[in-house]
């Protein structure tokens, strides 16, 4: 999973950052000792070459800028070798290019990988040009599920506007 | 003036509610009111002290090295003193060592996390507050009363306090850390001890470290002060000197604090700025 604010440990490395995504499948006591195996950290490198920070690994995560470290959460996401990727608000922090940068990585990953990305985000331009289906929210249900394409202007004010806000401007 | 809304929809003069601007004037005048009796109760005192000016010639005076054979002697003074130097050194190193260590564990039951329920380290945390408002030198006092004078009641009197204050100041450092990377630790799948190690120890170690070489500091100044009751190094030294007047090795003393309490200032202020 990815979040918004990224969630990181600025000052560790970013090797270290990507290896604690192995967490889940290792035991208490080598976490504790932050034991890492060789495969391990190989597949933590592999990982950062295939999000496009082949070389940084050694850098300390507070010293990289914004769209960096959402991808050395992405490449810490990759090493659980997961078959879905779940994003929350995962550009909300970030430029207009960076944010676009991103979500063509994602896509990229799960045309290349097979990965199923599911992304929460409030950003209708981004989610029309590069998501393959759309899945709206409103008041607590879903009022739409279908390919961005259908999402037009006049749908969207019934759609994700909330009853509250309608007719308010 | 007309009387405008403020937030909370009260009627006020300027913004602020009318309970709260009178508790302001009470509060002034209550405080004034004790500022008159402060002084009114030292006049009867202030009549009696005698003119300072006098007494700055015979009490400072000596302490200042005035000729060449006053250089020499505190030359020669200083090498006796050489002991309670290392002594005074020894004891704020070793107290602070230990504390910090003892400390560190006993930090994770003091603090509001979750990992220990509230309740427990609430209770635990009150505890630890009533220890530090026990001043140091009621300790060092206590500690020397039970074994003895000497380096060793300085080294656990710093110990204790040193433990006491860095157990609440670390808990309160592992209570006010982010969130976020915890969440993370739980959505790769760490279990809790993995939270604690990748979540909450990465961000609490930079305040640590300064913490504990922040006290070390402090100790090294209450150390100077602990030996005036008898604790050991140069503080004792200090006290046994101005009983028998001898003014010069005092001046010394004051001399060397003053140099030493500088140098760690400055040692520990480029420390804390590498490690945060």
């Amino acid at each position: 999973m990815i979040f918004q604010e990224f969630n990181l440990l600025d000052r560790l490395t970013v090797h270290k950052n990507v290896l604690v995504g192995r967490l889940g499948y290792m035991t208490s006591l080598s976490s504790v000792l932050h034991r890492f195996s060789k495969t391990d950290r190989a597949l933590a490198l592999e990982c950062l070459k295939r999000v496009g920070l082949e070389g940084l690994d050694r850098r300390r995560v507070r010293d990289l800028s914004g769209g960096q470290k959402q991808r050395v959460a992405i490449a810490r996401a990759l090493v659980q070798q997961a078959q879905i990727l779940i994003a929350d608000e995962a550009t909300a922090n970030l430029d207009l290019v960076t944010k676009r940068e991103i979500m063509g990585l994602i896509v990229d990953l799960s045309q290349q990988n097979g990965l199923t990305a599911i992304l929460s985000m409030h950003d209708l331009d981004l989610a029309k040009r590069y998501c393959t289906r759309i899945v709206g929210l409103k008041d607590g249900r879903i009022t739409f599920d279908a390919k961005p394409g259908e999402l037009t202007d006049e749908v969207i004010e019934d759609v994700l506007i909330p009853t509250r806000a309608q007719g308010n401007g | 003036m007309d009387p405008i809304t403020n937030y909370s929809g009260r009627k006020t003069l300027d913004g602020r509610s009318i309970l709260s601007s009178i508790f302001v004037y009470l509060f002034i005048f209550l405080f004034v009111a004790l500022t008159v009796w402060s002084f009114l109760g030292l006049i009867p005192d202030l009549a009696n002290i005698r003119n300072g000016s006098d007494g700055v010639k015979r009490f400072v005076g000596p302490m200042i090295p005035q000729s060449a054979a006053n250089w020499r002697d505190d030359f020669s003074i200083l090498l006796t003193l050489k002991i309670a130097l290392y002594s005074t050194i020894q004891m704020a190193v070793a107290g602070t060592v230990v504390g910090a260590l003892f400390a560190f564990p006993a930090s994770f039951f003091a603090a509001r996390t979750g990992i220990i329920p509230r309740p427990v380290s609430g209770g635990i945390k009150s505890v630890f507050n009533i220890g530090r408002s026990v001043p140091t030198i009621i300790v060092a006092l206590i500690v020397v009363g039970c074994v003895g004078l000497g380096d060793a009641a300085g080294a656990i009197t710093l110990a204790l306090v040193t433990f006491v204050t860095l157990t609440k100041l670390f808990a309160e450092a592992l209570e006010t850390v982010n969130p976020g990377p915890i969440e993370a630790v739980k959505a790769v799948g760490g279990n809790s001890a993995s939270v604690f190690v990748y979540g909450m120890i990465p961000q609490v170690f930079p305040v640590y470290v300064s913490t504990a070489l922040y006290s070390l500091e402090m100790n090294l100044q209450s150390s100077f002060i602990i030996g005036l009751v008898g604790a050991g190094g140069l503080g004792a030294e200090l006290m046994n000197d101005v009983r028998v007047y001898n003014l010069q090795a005092v001046g010394l003393i004051v001399f060397i604090m003053i140099v030493g309490v500088n140098l760690v200032d400055y040692i520990s202020y480029r420390l804390r700025r590498v490690f945060a």
